[in-house]
C-alpha cells in the first residue's frame, strides 16, 4: 500500500441513525415515550484511499443503514461525515447533487434497483447524465466503453434488465456505480443474491476494477468469504453497534471480540473433516428498539460477566493486537481464545433464558 | 445391503413454457438410505428445487411433467398415485421444510395450531395403520418395511367408523394435543413453548419460524424429510444454532433427509452423502468426504474452487467462465464441455456420460458423469 | 450457449430472435409500432377489442367530420316506413315517426366516445396529477405533506358521497343539456384517479431503484417525470382504457335518468338519452331500445379486451417466458431468456 493507502477519505464521527416508531394510541393514553429503531448507534470509523473496508454483519446490524448514511441517501440522527475533510453531513440541494458523483452505491437488490422500463444505456449513464451535459450519442459510447469494464458485451446498451441474469444484473448495477468515476463505492451485499461461480467471477472484478482504478470500496456484508477475498480491514457490526476494527488477515485468524468469534465459527466450510459438531452460541438477535444499556451481546455471550450487562463497552485499542479497536470489557482475557472453542464436541450450553 | 427409503430412477421433469420445453430434470437416479442425510447442491436453476417438489407431487402442473422415471418410496410410484392420495404421502410419511418459513406457515393461525394440524394429520394415520395392526402396534417411522404402509397411503382419509374419533381430535381443548404440541416444540429447543404457541408466525424471528416449521415437519413422524434450503434465508450464526439442532434431531431420530443447498459449506456440515446437479443433471454422487475432497467431476471440482477461501493478496479466485446453460438449448453432448476445463473432442460429440463409479471408495458409491474422469484430480 | 450467439439475426445485439427483433426496432424511439402491433395479435380477445376501438374511432371522426356519411340524417323523421322492425334499407329498424334507428345509434357515436375519452382523460390528468403530488410528497413536517393531506381529504369528501347519486344531484343542479353532464360526472371522476395514481406511487417510489437515481444525483422532478411516471404508466394506462367504456356507461345513465340530454328534439344525439325516450315502447319497437343498447354493450366490451391486452404489451417484463417464481416453480435462470453475460475479463477460466 503506498502513502495515499493511509489518507482518510472518508469519516463518520459517532454517526447514528434512528427510526422513529409510529405513536400507537396506546402509546399516546399511556404517555409512553417515543420510541425508535437504533439501526445505527455511534459508529465512528474511517476509508482510506484506496482501500476497501469491510462492514460484516447480520441482518438487523445496521450495516445497510450505515451505507445508505454514508451514500448520503439516509439523513444521521447525530454524527457528522466528512469526505476528504470536508463536513458534508449537512449538504443539500445541488451541492449534495454535485458531491454524489464522489460516492456511488451499488445495491443490495439486483433486481429492484435496476428500473425495469429502461434499457441498459439510460441505467447505465444515469449518473453521467445527472451530472454531466453530454449528448445522446457520446453518453452511449460512454457507457459502450465501459459495459467491458464490468464483464459485459458492449453491444447490449438496448436491452432491458430483464433479459439479464443475476450476474449480468449486478454487473449493471456495478457498470452505473462506476459511470461517473467515484472515488468511493458503497457495495451493498454485491454477491449474496448470486452463485458461488459466478461470485466469484465479479469479486474478481471487483478487486481487478478498484487495481486498475484505485478505487475505495465500503462493502456491505454478511459473507466472511467475501470479506475474506475482497477486504483490506473489515469493522463487525452488531445491532448497531461497531464491535470491532481491524486488517482483514488479523480479525479473520485472531478475533478478539466473542462475537466476531462467534460468527466466524458459524461459517459452515466446505470441508468434511473439518466438520462442526455442535454450535455453542444460543440465543437471538436483541431488539433495536430503545435498546437496553450494557453489551448487546451479552445475552448470548459465553464469556458474560455481570459488568457486561449493566455498563456499555467502549470502543478501545488491546494491547495484544495492534491497529485493532475492540469493543469488550473483556478483550485481554478473551481476546486468545480461538473461535474454534465455541464450535467445541461437547454438549451445548443450555439455552439461556430471553433476555428478561 | 439396507434397502433405501426412496429411490429415484431415471426420473425426468421439463416445464412446458412458450419457447419449449424446459428439461428441469434429465435421468436423475438417487437412492436415499434410511437414517442417512442426502445432500444436493448446485446454482440456480440446476433443478434441485423441481427434485424437492417431485418427490411429494408437488409440482405446478400442469406446466410441469414428469416425463419418465419412478419415484419409489416403500414399493409405490408415487408419480403414478392419483392426485387425491398424494396428501396422504405429504407431511405424513415424506415431510417437508421449506427456505422461507413465513411464507410456509400459515400467517392467519397461532404457532399451536399450526403444530396441532401436523399431530392431527399423523393420528389420523396412525389410527389408519393401527386398523391393519390388530396387536395396535404403534407406527414406527423408522423402520422402512412396514407392511401396513402401501395400504395405509392408499387408504381414504377418514377409515370406517373412525369419524367420531375423528371430530374429536379436532377438539381445540384437547389436552393430550397441548401437551403433544409443548413436546414437539421443546424437541427444537425452544425455550419457553407455552408462550411461544400463542404467538402468530410473524410474531417469531426467522430462527424461530425454522424451528417451528422443524417441529411441525417433525411431529408427522416422517420416514423422509425433504429439506429444500432450510437454513438460506437465516444469518449464519442462527443458522449454525438451526444446522447444530438439525444434527442432534438426526441423532436422536434416526430421520432420513434429503438436504437441498446452494451451500457447499452446510453441505458438507450435514450431509452423509452428496448429490450435484448441474443443468438438470446429477454429474456427481458419493459420500460426502470423498466427493468434496477427491471431486471426480471438473463441475464439483470447479465449484469447490470457486469458493472464496483467500485473502486478495494471494491472487484472484478461479472461477467458472460462462454461465449456466438455458435449459431450453441444453448443448449437445455433456453439458458442462462449453465451460469444463477438461474437455475434449468427444465431449460434446458423445452422448450426455452416464454416472459411473469411479474412485477408491468401496462397491461403486463414488460415481461420476464424465468421460475424462480420471484426469480430474 | 456461448456468451455472443453469433446466430443473432442482426449482427452486433446480442440474444436470441426475440430481443434482437426488440433491440433494433426499438433503437432509441421506444417499441416500433410494428412490434406493438405483432405483441398485441398473439392474444386474439384483446386483437378484437383493439380492432373494435380502431374501427370506433375512426368511424366517430368520419361522422363527426362529415354527418353527411350517414344514410339518413340523424333525428330526421319519415326517412322511411314508421314503426318497422329491421331491414337492408333500415338495419336497426325505425321509430313511431319513422326514424332511422341505424343513423341515430351512429350519430351519437361521436358524442359518446368523444364524451367518455374527455371524462375519463379530464379526470385522468386532474386527479392522477394530484395523486403524484399526493403519493410522491409527503415528507412529514414540510408544506407539500399538508398539501397532499388537503388532497386526500378532499378526495376522500368526494368518495364518501355515492358518485352516480352526486352526479345526478349535479345534473339537476346545472340544468338541462350535455355539458353539465359532463361537468357531473367529471366532478366525481377524478377522485378515483387520485386514489389510483398515489397508490401506484407510493408503490414505485421505493423501489430501490428510486434509491438509485437520487444517489446518482438526478433531481427529484426528474426521478419523478423519468421513474415514476413510467413505472405507474402502465397500471393507469390500463385502467384508463377500461375506464372510458364505464364513463360511457354512467354518463348514459344519468342521462337516461335526468332526460339532460334532449332526443330527439334537438342534437347531438346519445345512447342513454336514446335509451330513454324508447324506454317505453320496449314491447312494441323493442329494436329501438336493443340497438343503443348493444352500442353501449360494445364499446364498453371493446375498451376492456383492448385495457386487457394493453396491460401485457405495455410491460417490458411480461415477455418473460416463466410466471414469477412461485413455490414449485423452477428458479428462472433456466428459461430466462438470453442471458447477455459474457465470461469474467481476466480473471476467467478454471486454474488447472
Amino acid at each position: 500500500m503506498t502513502d495515499a493507502a493511509c489518507e482518510p477519505l472518508l469519516e463518520t464521527t459517532s454517526i447514528a441513525k434512528y427510526f422513529p416508531l409510529p405513536v400507537s394510541a396506546r402509546d399516546w393514553l399511556g404517555r409512553t415515550p417515543a420510541r425508535s429503531i437504533h439501526a445505527v448507534d455511534q459508529v465512528s470509523l474511517t476509508v482510506r484511499s484506496g482501500e476497501t473496508l469491510a462492514l460484516i454483519g447480520e441482518s438487523g446490524s445496521g450495516k445497510t443503514t450505515f451505507g445508505w448514511l454514508v451514500a448520503r441517501l439516509h439523513e444521521p440522527t447525530q454524527g457528522t461525515i466528512r469526505f476528504r475533510g470536508q463536513d458534508v453531513t449537512h449538504l443539500s440541494g445541488s451541492a449534495l447533487r454535485a458531491w454524489r458523483r464522489n460516492v456511488q452505491i451499488v445495491f443490495q437488490d439486483p433486481v429492484g434497483s435496476l428500473d425495469p422500463r429502461l434499457r441498459v444505456w439510460q441505467i447505465v449513464s444515469e449518473p453521467i447524465r445527472a451530472q454531466l451535459p453530454l449528448r445522446r450519442a457520446a453518453v452511449r459510447e460512454r457507457v459502450a466503453e465501459l459495459l467491458p469494464q464490468v464483464g459485459l458485451p458492449s453491444d447490449c446498451l438496448d436491452q432491458y434488465p430483464h433479459e439479464f441474469s443475476g450476474g449480468g444484473r449486478q454487473r449493471l448495477s456495478l457498470a452505473r456505480a462506476l459511470s461517473i468515476n467515484p472515488s468511493l463505492v458503497v457495495l451493498d451485499e454485491p454477491t449474496s443474491a448470486l452463485d458461488v461461480a459466478v461470485q466469484a467471477q465479479v469479486l474478481n472484478r471487483l478487486v481487478g476494477l478498484q487495481r486498475e482504478r484505485g478505487l475505495s470500496y465500503l462493502l456491505i456484508t454478511h459473507n466472511v468469504a467475501t470479506v475474506r477475498y475482497a477486504a483490506d480491514r473489515v469493522a463487525v457490526l452488531y445491532v448497531g453497534q461497531l464491535i470491532e476494527i481491524g486488517p482483514v488477515r488479523a480479525v479473520l485468524t485472531q478475533p478478539v471480540h466473542p462475537y466476531t468469534k462467534a460468527l466466524l465459527a458459524a461459517v459452515p466450510v466446505p470441508d468434511p473433516k473439518r466438520r462442526r459438531a455442535r454450535y455453542r452460541i444460543s440465543g437471538e438477535v436483541p431488539t433495536l428498539i430503545n435498546p437496553k444499556p450494557g453489551c448487546r451481546f451479552a445475552p448470548r455471550c459465553p464469556f458474560v460477566i455481570e459488568r457486561c450487562r449493566v455498563e456499555d463497552p467502549l470502543l478501545r485499542p488491546v494491547a495484544e493486537f495492534p491497529d485493532r479497536l475492540v469493543a469488550c470489557h473483556r478483550a485481554e482475557e478473551v481476546g486468545s481464545i480461538p473461535p474454534e472453542t465455541l464450535i467445541g464436541s461437547g454438549p451445548a450450553p443450555p439455552d439461556r433464558p430471553p433476555s428478561n | 445391503m439396507t434397502e433405501p427409503v426412496l429411490s429415484i430412477e431415471d426420473l425426468s421433469v421439463s416445464y412446458a413454457t412458450a419457447s419449449g420445453s424446459v428439461h428441469a430434470l434429465s435421468h436423475v437416479s438417487l437412492e436415499i438410505l434410511p437414517g442417512r442425510v442426502t445432500g444436493i447442491v448446485g446454482e440456480t436453476g440446476c433443478g434441485k428445487s423441481t427434485l424437492a417438489h417431485a418427490i411429494p407431487g408437488l409440482l405446478p402442473v400442469p406446466a410441469a411433467q414428469v416425463r419418465g422415471g419412478r419415484i419409489v418410496y416403500r414399493g409405490i410410484d408415487l408419480t403414478k398415485l392419483p392426485r387425491w392420495k398424494l396428501p396422504m404421502v405429504r407431511g405424513t410419511g415424506i415431510g417437508m421444510i421449506f427456505q422461507e418459513p413465513l411464507n410456509s406457515l400459515n400467517p392467519a393461525f397461532r404457532i399451536y395450531d399450526q403444530v396441532a394440524e401436523a399431530i392431527r394429520i399423523r393420528r389420523i394415520r396412525e389410527r389408519g395403520a393401527g386398523a391393519t395392526h390388530p396387536e395396535g402396534a404403534p407406527f414406527d417411522y423408522s423402520r422402512p418395511e412396514s407392511p401396513s404402509t402401501a395400504a395405509t397411503l392408499t387408504r381414504p382419509i377418514l377409515p370406517g367408523g373412525a369419524v367420531q374419533e375423528h371430530l374429536k381430535t379436532r377438539g381445540l381443548h384437547d389436552p393430550s394435543m397441548h401437551d403433544e404440541v409443548i413436546e414437539a416444540l421443546t424437541l427444537v429447543r425452544i425455550n419457553d413453548p407455552e408462550t411461544i404457541v400463542r404467538l402468530y408466525p410473524h410474531e417469531l424471528s426467522g430462527g424461530m419460524r425454522q424451528r417451528v416449521m422443524i417441529a411441525q415437519a417433525l411431529s408427522e413422524r416422517p420416514s423422509l424429510l425433504i429439506a429444500d434450503e432450510p437454513t438460506s434465508a437465516l444469518d449464519v450464526t442462527i443458522q449454525a444454532q438451526v444446522l447444530t439442532l438439525m444434527k442432534e434431531l438426526i441423532d436422536e431420530l434416526h430421520t432420513s433427509i434429503l438436504f437441498i443447498s446452494h451451500d457447499l459449506g452446510v453441505i458438507a456440515e450435514i450431509a452423509d452423502d452428496v448429490g450435484v446437479l448441474y443443468a438438470g443433471r446429477l454429474v456427481e454422487l458419493g459420500p460426502v468426504a470423498e466427493v468434496f475432497e477427491r471431486p471426480r467431476h471438473p463441475y464439483t471440482r470447479a465449484l469447490l474452487h470457486a469458493a472464496p477461501s483467500r485473502f486478495k493478496d494471494e491472487g484472484p479466485l478461479d472461477s467458472i467462465p460462462g454461465t449456466v446453460p438455458n435449459l431450453a438449448r441444453l448443448p449437445m453432448g455433456c453439458v458442462f464441455h462449453p465451460r469444463c476445463a477438461f474437455a475434449r473432442e468427444n465431449c460434446p460429440a458423445d452422448p450426455a456420460p452416464p454416472l459411473r463409479p469411479i474412485g477408491t471408495a468401496p462397491a461403486g458409491e463414488h460415481r461420476t458423469a464424465c468421460w475424462h474422469a480420471e484426469e480430474v484430480t | 450457449m456461448e456468451p455472443h450467439p453469433p446466430s443473432s439475426d442482426r449482427p452486433g445485439v446480442p440474444g436470441g430472435t426475440r430481443s434482437g427483433r426488440m433491440g433494433s426496432v426499438a433503437r432509441g424511439v421506444g417499441r416500433g409500432a410494428a412490434t406493438a402491433f405483432r405483441s398485441l395479435r398473439t392474444n386474439s380477445l384483446s386483437f378484437a377489442g383493439f380492432v373494435l376501438v380502431v374501427i370506433f374511432s375512426v368511424a366517430a371522426v368520419v361522422i363527426w367530420a362529415d354527418p353527411a356519411v350517414l344514410p339518413y340524417p340523424a333525428l330526421a323523421i319519415f326517412t322511411g316506413p314508421l314503426s318497422q322492425g329491421p331491414t337492408w334499407l333500415h338495419p336497426f329498424g325505425t321509430d313511431e315517426l319513422g326514424r332511422d334507428i341505424f343513423s341515430n345509434v351512429l350519430s351519437a357515436l361521436p358524442t359518446d366516445l368523444g364524451i367518455g375519452v374527455s371524462i375519463a382523460g379530464a379526470s385522468l390528468l386532474f386527479g392522477g396529477g394530484l395523486g403524484i403530488l399526493a403519493g410522491y410528497y409527503d415528507r412529514p413536517r414540510s408544506l407539500s405533506a399538508v398539501a397532499s393531506m388537503t388532497i386526500l381529504r378532499l378526495t376522500d369528501l368526494f368518495l364518501a358521497f355515492p358518485s352516480l347519486i352526486l352526479a345526478l344531484a349535479i345534473t339537476v343542479a346545472l340544468g338541462r343539456g350535455v355539458l353539465p353532464i359532463v361537468l357531473a360526472v367529471f366532478l366525481t371522476w377524478w377522485p378515483y384517479y387520485v386514489r389510483l395514481v398515489r397508490g401506484e406511487v407510493l408503490a414505485v417510489k421505493n423501489q430501490p431503484y428510486i434509491a438509485a437515481a437520487r444517489a446518482a444525483g438526478v433531481t427529484e422532478r426528474r426521478i419523478v417525470l423519468r421513474h415514476v411516471l413510467r413505472n405507474i404508466l402502465e397500471p393507469v394506462i390500463v385502467y384508463f382504457t377500461l375506464d372510458i367504456g364505464t364513463v360511457i356507461v354512467t354518463f348514459s345513465t344519468v342521462a337516461f335518468v335526468t332526460g339532460g340530454v334532449p332526443y330527439p328534439t334537438s342534437p347531438p344525439v346519445e345512447w342513454g338519452a336514446m335509451i330513454a325516450f324508447y324506454a317505453d315502447r320496449v314491447n312494441s319497437l323493442p329494436w329501438t331500445v336493443i340497438f343503443p343498447g348493444l352500442a353501449i354493450f360494445v364499446t364498453v366490451l371493446a375498451f376492456s379486451l383492448l385495457g386487457d391486452g394493453l396491460r401485457d404489451l405495455l410491460d417490458p417484463r411480461s415477455r418473460r417466458i416463466t410466471a414469477q417464481a412461485g413455490a414449485a416453480l423452477p428458479p428462472p435462470t433456466g428459461a430466462e431468456l438470453p442471458t447477455a453475460e459474457a465470461g469474467s475479463g481476466p480473471h476467467a477460466g478454471v486454474a488447472p
